[in-house]
């Protein structure tokens, strides 16, 4: 506790938000909602089903307890440093001794800090409830501890969006967050236990934000969930203790690296930091994908489910390709250098910052980063699934990882290229040009069903890949020499936008445009 | 305390406004303890960014900033140690006490538990805010507001203050008692590094001045120095006892003076030359029978200096 208290950013908050008249307001409308939700118990619950009308309710106390703290908490945690950059008060605080780490903690214990007085005055009406529904003592310690840790590790995101935010744009950095809850929401392990196989799920997780507490109590599993985290049964606990701890140290190193940090040279991660977050993303992502399971369309006979096909490898392949692409994609994002950040390095580095290697930024962790993703896939095929006999190239599925690797470096470059340009948001509006390509692209690629016919297929392949997931072994036999001319092509491509970086870097090189002089100094007057 | 060397920062401006803005351009500057440094000049040139490179807010593109001889780039907590700053447009947290506003960034500097209280209220007394101790800082007047924000600039007793437009927005009575502070925490031993546009109560406080205009140092030194150093030609005012002698005609008349105002009983003029030729013409003209009462060389206040300066009147 005294570490709290001794820290003067908590202190403040709890000040500011813990007044007597708003604290005892609080708890006078928490009193209300908990005799409410007794009184609603009271009425309809028959001495039989008190135990099972009580999970209920606890159940519902619980949600109530967790949309505070993960909806409520996360918007104060969204708006805490933004607001302050809004205000001109965080300067006053960078300049202050404080560091990073306790500013950090300050502010993610402090900013919500009326939404976990909320969760605390309706615990004596959840305890309650939990005691009359005779609930293991463990799942309701366990539904806590997710309720916490998990709302600790949502908010850490919502600090770091927070502090990164520009001026202006608090309303819309709402909008992500919740995206993100409603997502995580969603059980990817649904079929488990049910009267379908587990093989129903492509995932083999379950809901991984803290709304989870409140599913410890399903009837049909009295001893709690479990994943399967590569073929192996693992405790749907344990699994969301290590995604929450692991994630909240990830995300408070973005948030401890940047806090104090000018804002025009924030830099999320180094390049080995982002590098490593986007390959842990990525075991998560190929750990709890339904290896075993053949995972293919369900086979209907007479309107009854009998079983299910089998998903071909290459499906599989591509839809983890795809995965990785956008796990490494906002790795990319994570590492592109604004042209303050460019003139930092240009001071330090001079001509070096220049270079034709430099020019690649990020190309190269990008693509290592998907090749070594690529073929950890191709492996886990290699062992879980058996390719023989069925439409599997070992050659097509590694020129398919080639062809995202390659996909992804030169859109990254091309932002690199785009984000140096000299306007008001390059990077935004660079972003927003990429997305009307694609959306032009796709729709006349469409309507033109270029990806249906394999002859024209490899020429799509130059500007959007994607058609080389779908590729039959035996259309690539047919075409690979055009296949691997638009794999020729795509690299070209990237490295007409690293030389365009170059001309951009070039340009930071070459003599900066100084305001106009209006007189020339007396050096009779200079003290030194 | 404070040395600026070769401190360069540029900004981009919008594409279609041009190249790139340099709100400071190689600044070299030298500000030693105990002086009350006042750094003049126009919207946009450069004076707020030059201090929030000073206080390690902003990272120079170029250059290096120290304070007590510490690299406020490499070591910044170390650096802010030593400073108090206040922003141009300052805002406090209208939520909390005046005390627990002080107490809050006391405890954020990192004082001794012991000596917050104490201290807290020490900055109060001499902020003369002993009444308003318990209020809520929402309820303050701006000038209140403003004692404040020095008061919280000073809670940890800092050698260096950086006040970015302290008296903006001011009425003429705060701003007396602001400019009273400043000479007693100046008088305290503190460096004080101060901006603003009202050059007559620099010119009032300041030791030490700065002219900076588009990102460069025009001028800087002593008052005096600046004072002097902007002066290309010096003026001066002849008093008569009583009309009646012609006097614009004679001084009209003769080759070393220009820029000759009449005026009732006296007249303004330009020499060209020094004590002793002001000496020759004072005796010339009681010599012609004009009844002198008085000589006196015309001070130029600051803001005439200023003004002919950035007008490139003076080079």
């Amino acid at each position: 506790m005294s570490a709290f208290t001794v820290n003067p950013e908590f202190l403040r908050n709890a000040r500011i938000q813990l007044r007597p008249g708003r604290a005892i307001a609080a708890a006078i409308i928490c009193a209300a909602i908990s005799l409410t939700i007794w009184y609603s118990f009271e009425s309809r619950s028959y001495p039989e089903r008190v135990a099972v009308d009580a999970i209920e309710m606890f159940k519902f106390i619980l949600q109530m307890q967790v949309f505070v703290l993960l909806i409520g908490g996360g918007i104060y945690e969204l708006l805490t440093v933004h607001r302050e950059k809004e205000l001109n008060t965080f300067d006053y605080q960078r300049v202050t001794r404080l560091s990073s780490f306790e500013l950090a903690v300050g502010k993610l214990f402090g900013a919500p800090i009326l939404t976990y007085f909320i969760v605390l005055c309706l615990m004596p009406v959840a305890i309650f409830a939990a005691i009359l529904g005779r609930s293991p003592l463990v799942l309701v310690v366990e539904a806590y501890v997710i309720l916490l840790v998990g709302c600790i590790a949502f908010h850490t995101l919502a600090l770091l969006i927070s502090a990164t935010l520009g001026r202006g744009v608090s309303a819309i950095a709402v909008l992500p967050y919740l995206i993100l809850v409603v997502f995580t929401s969603i059980d990817f392990f649904a079929g488990q236990g049910s009267e379908f196989s587990p093989s129903s799920s492509v995932w083999t997780v379950h809901q991984l934000n803290p709304f989870a507490a409140s599913a410890m109590f399903q009837r049909d599993a009295p001893r709690g969930l479990s994943d399967l985290f590569f073929g192996l049964s693992v405790p749907h606990f344990a699994v969301l203790m290590v995604i929450y701890v692991t994630l909240i140290a990830w995300f408070l190193l973005a948030i401890v690296r940047n806090l104090k940090r000018d804002p025009a040279v924030y830099e999320l991660y180094s390049a080995p930091q982002a590098f490593g977050f986007a390959i842990y993303l990525n075991l998560l992502m190929l750990g709890f994908f339904n290896w075993k399971a053949p995972l293919g369309a369900p086979i209907i006979v007479n309107l009854h489910l009998t079983g299910f096909n089998t998903l071909l490898p290459y499906r599989v392949e591509e839809m983890l390709l795809t995965g990785s692409f956008w796990l490494f994609a906002l790795l990319g994002i994570v590492l592109l250098r604004n042209r303050e950040r460019v003139r930092q390095r240009i001071q330090v580095l001079g001509e070096r910052a220049a270079s034709f290697w430099a020019a690649l930024w990020p190309a190269p962790y990008v693509l290592a980063g998907m090749i070594i993703a690529g073929l950890g896939i191709l492996e886990l095929i290699r062992v879980y699934r058996n390719v023989s006999g069925v439409d599997w190239d070992w050659g097509l599925a590694l020129v398919s990882i080639a062809f995202f690797a390659l996909w992804l470096a030169r859109d990254l470059l091309y932002l690199q290229w785009m984000g140096l340009r000299r306007t008001r948001r390059p990077l935004a509006s660079a972003i927003i040009y990429l997305i009307v390509f694609y959306t032009c692209t796709g729709i006349i690629f469409g309507v033109a069903h270029v990806l249906l016919r394999q002859s024209v297929a490899p020429y799509s392949a130059m500007l959007i890949p994607s058609g080389i997931s779908s590729l039959s072994v035996a259309d690539w036999a047919a075409h690979y020499q055009l296949w691997l001319v638009a794999l020729a092509v795509l690299a070209a491509e990237a490295i007409l936008f690293a030389f365009l970086q170059r001309q951009k870097l070039r340009e930071f090189i070459t003599p900066p445009v100084v305001a106009p002089v209006v007189t020339p100094r007396k050096p009779s007057l200079m003290t030194r | 305390m404070i040395r600026l060397e070769q401190v360069t920062k540029q900004y981009d401006l919008p594409s279609d406004k041009g190249g790139e803005l340099v709100a400071a351009d190689r600044l070299d500057l030298d500000i030693a303890d105990g002086q009350l440094f006042g750094l003049i000049g126009p919207n946009g040139a450069g004076k707020t960014t030059t201090l929030k490179m000073i206080c390690g807010l902003q990272v120079p593109t170029a250059g290096r900033v120290t304070v007590k001889g510490i690299d406020v780039q490499l070591q910044p907590e170390e650096a802010q140690r030593n400073i108090g700053y206040l922003a141009d447009f300052f805002s406090l947290y209208d939520d909390l006490k005046v005390w627990e506003y002080l107490d809050y960034f006391a405890r954020a500097y990192k004082m001794e538990p012991h000596a917050i209280p104490q201290r807290v209220d020490e900055v109060i007394r001499l902020m003369n805010l002993e009444t308003k101790r318990d209020d809520l800082i929402h309820g303050l007047s701006r000038g209140m507001k403003q004692r404040l924000g020095i008061g919280r600039a000073i809670i940890h007793n800092p050698p260096l203050l950086v006040l970015d437009e302290p008296a903006a927005g001011l009425d003429p009575k705060a701003r007396v008692e602001l400019k009273t502070l400043l000479k007693n925490l100046h008088a305290a031993g503190k460096t004080i590094f101060i901006t603003s546009h009202i050059l007559s109560d620099l010119e009032e406080i300041c030791t030490n001045l700065a002219i900076m205009e588009k990102g460069r140092l025009l001028r800087f030194g002593t008052l005096e120095e600046v004072m002097r150093e902007g002066k290309s030609v010096r003026r001066y005012r002849v008093k008569l006892a009583a009309p009646g002698f012609g006097l614009a005609m004679w001084l009209a008349g003769r080759k070393d003076v220009t820029g000759v105002v009449s005026e009732p009983a006296s007249a303004q003029f330009v020499l060209d030359g020094g004590d002793a030729e002001l000496a020759e013409l004072v005796k010339d003209l009681v010599a012609a029978g004009a009844p002198v009462c008085g000589v006196n060389e015309e001070v130029e206040s600051l803001e005439r200096l200023y003004s002919r300066i950035s007008s490139g009147e003076v080079m």
